[in-house]
């Protein structure tokens, strides 16, 4: 071992020469390479004098450092801190709840919405059945089961939806205007109402004055009746379903 | 029984609004923390920000320390490096040191150990010699000051310095190598000078006039 492979070395031989929390402070140096270092400073005159200022040079600051040991702050800091703790954790605690707070206010806000959403979405399927129902009595049965079945939202009664789930091969209707269920009423004074399908006999055509051809007397035949908001039956209509393949 | 917590253990508590184990971590490492600052810049006051700025940090953002990184003392101490190394350069009001036991005046009031066994000259030149020590390492470069206040004053392993510092453990060897010859190069400066002093205030009858001796 040369003077300058020593000098790092006689530097850690100093400061582990101490306090214990020097020990450790070595690092990876092994106590062999220490002692290669103490046997190098002892026969080599320059690096016995590096040794000694090495080794007074920790002396000095130990005793620097035992004699700060037990310099604290001032209870003032340690007050302050503690106020600052509880001054955050107070702030937290009020910002927690703060959030539990809007959290509640957004999830009742939300309960609200959707309620009113849906109370607005079952009374305009209801206006716009009573409102096409007066608009569009005559063209109400103008359209095909296939466009049904494509979801168009034609408002239609149970009986109708039944009569289109059992009329699965493409047809269409044909229908009459309708015709005064009364006569001598005035179909233009209807504000609102639903259409119900109903099976007639064909005899009750006539009545309507409507012919029917012979020996079709005993048939029955579909009919949409305009009922009026009490009940009264208003108007009606009769249908006919024609076969795709029969028109073509 | 927060005494015997790990102030990992006790950060955690802490953050979670144990106010008892906050007071136990305050007391385990503000003085760790105070000293470094106060080694590092030689005044009380500025020591005193600096820990309670290190502290603040700490209750207002606990998520900043990062256990599997290092341990929360040489965490803490790095921060407080921060804090001191601003404050250093933001004032430099802080360089000339204010001895403990040395008021304004330069007249002695209070010895920093008392060792009732030593007599009155022995206490002197104990005092002395630390004063010296202590206006050396003020006096070293920042760079070599951290490095000898963690390692030899505050005994922190290479390890933890090194983090403290966020430098390999390699370079912060090196600077500690440096940064004690400076140290040593400048007390034999001092040693010089003040044996020249002493040998110019020898008088006739031979006693040497100690340039402190006058505050006694």
């Amino acid at each position: 071992m040369n003077c300058r492979d020593c000098e790092l070395l006689l530097m850690e031989a100093a400061r582990a020469g101490g306090a214990s929390g020097a020990q450790g402070a070595t690092g990876p140096l092994q106590r062999s390479d220490l002692e290669a270092a103490l046997d190098h400073a002892a026969s080599c005159p320059a690096c016995f004098e590096r040794l000694a200022e090495e080794r007074s040079l920790s002396a000095g600051l130990r005793l620097l450092a035992a004699a700060e040991a037990s310099r604290e702050p001032s209870p003032g800091c340690g007050a302050t801190l503690l106020a600052a703790y509880r001054a955050e954790r107070g702030s937290e605690v009020h910002t927690r709840r703060w959030v539990f707070a809007v959290s509640g206010a957004l999830a009742a806000s939300l309960i609200v919405l959707v309620g009113a959403a849906l109370l607005l979405s079952h009374e305009s399927s209801t206006l716009v059945r009573s409102f096409y129902s007066k608009i569009s009595p005559l063209s109400a049965r103008n359209r095909t089961a296939s466009s049904a079945s494509s979801g168009a939202a034609v408002p239609a009664t149970a009986e109708e939806q039944a009569s289109d789930a059992d009329n699965a091969a493409p047809e269409q209707e044909e229908v009459t205007d309708f015709v005064a269920y009364y006569p001598g009423a005035d179909l233009s004074s209807l504000d609102s109402g639903a259409l119900v399908r109903v099976r007639v006999p064909a005899s009750a055509l006539e009545s309507f004055g409507l012919q029917v051809a012979q020996g079709n007397e005993e048939e029955w035949v579909s009919a949409d009746l305009l009922v009026a908001e009490d009940g009264s039956p208003q108007a009606i209509r009769f249908v006919r379903s024609v076969s795709q393949s029969s028109r073509n | 029984m927060n005494q015997d917590r790990t102030p990992e253990a006790l950060l955690r508590l802490a953050a979670a609004g144990d106010e008892e184990a906050f007071r136990a971590l305050y007391r385990q490492l503000s003085g760790f923390i105070y000293r470094f600052a106060l080694h590092m810049s030689g005044n009380e006051g500025l020591a005193e920000e600096v820990t309670q700025e290190t502290f603040l940090m700490l209750i207002r953002d606990p998520g900043r320390y990062e256990p599997g990184r290092a341990t929360l003392k040489s965490f803490l101490y790095g921060v407080a490096r921060n804090h001191t190394l601003r404050a250093l350069e933001k004032e430099s009001r802080f360089i000339p040191f204010a001895e403990p036991g040395v008021d304004e005046a330069g007249k002695l009031h209070a010895p920093e150990i008392c060792d009732p066994s030593a007599d009155a000259n022995e206490d002197l030149l104990r005092r002395e010699q630390i004063a010296r020590v202590r206006r050396a390492v003020l006096a070293l470069p920042p760079v070599y000051r951290e490095a000898v206040v963690l390692c030899d004053l505050q005994e922190l392993s290479y390890d933890e310095a090194a983090h403290s510092l966020a430098c390999a453990p390699g370079t912060l060897r090196s600077r500690l190598h440096r940064g004690r010859e400076m140290l040593a190069a400048r007390l034999r400066a001092t040693e010089h000078h003040k044996a020249g002093a002493a040998a110019a205030a020898v008088p006739l009858g031979g006693a040497i006039c100690h340039p402190r001796e006058e505050f006694s």
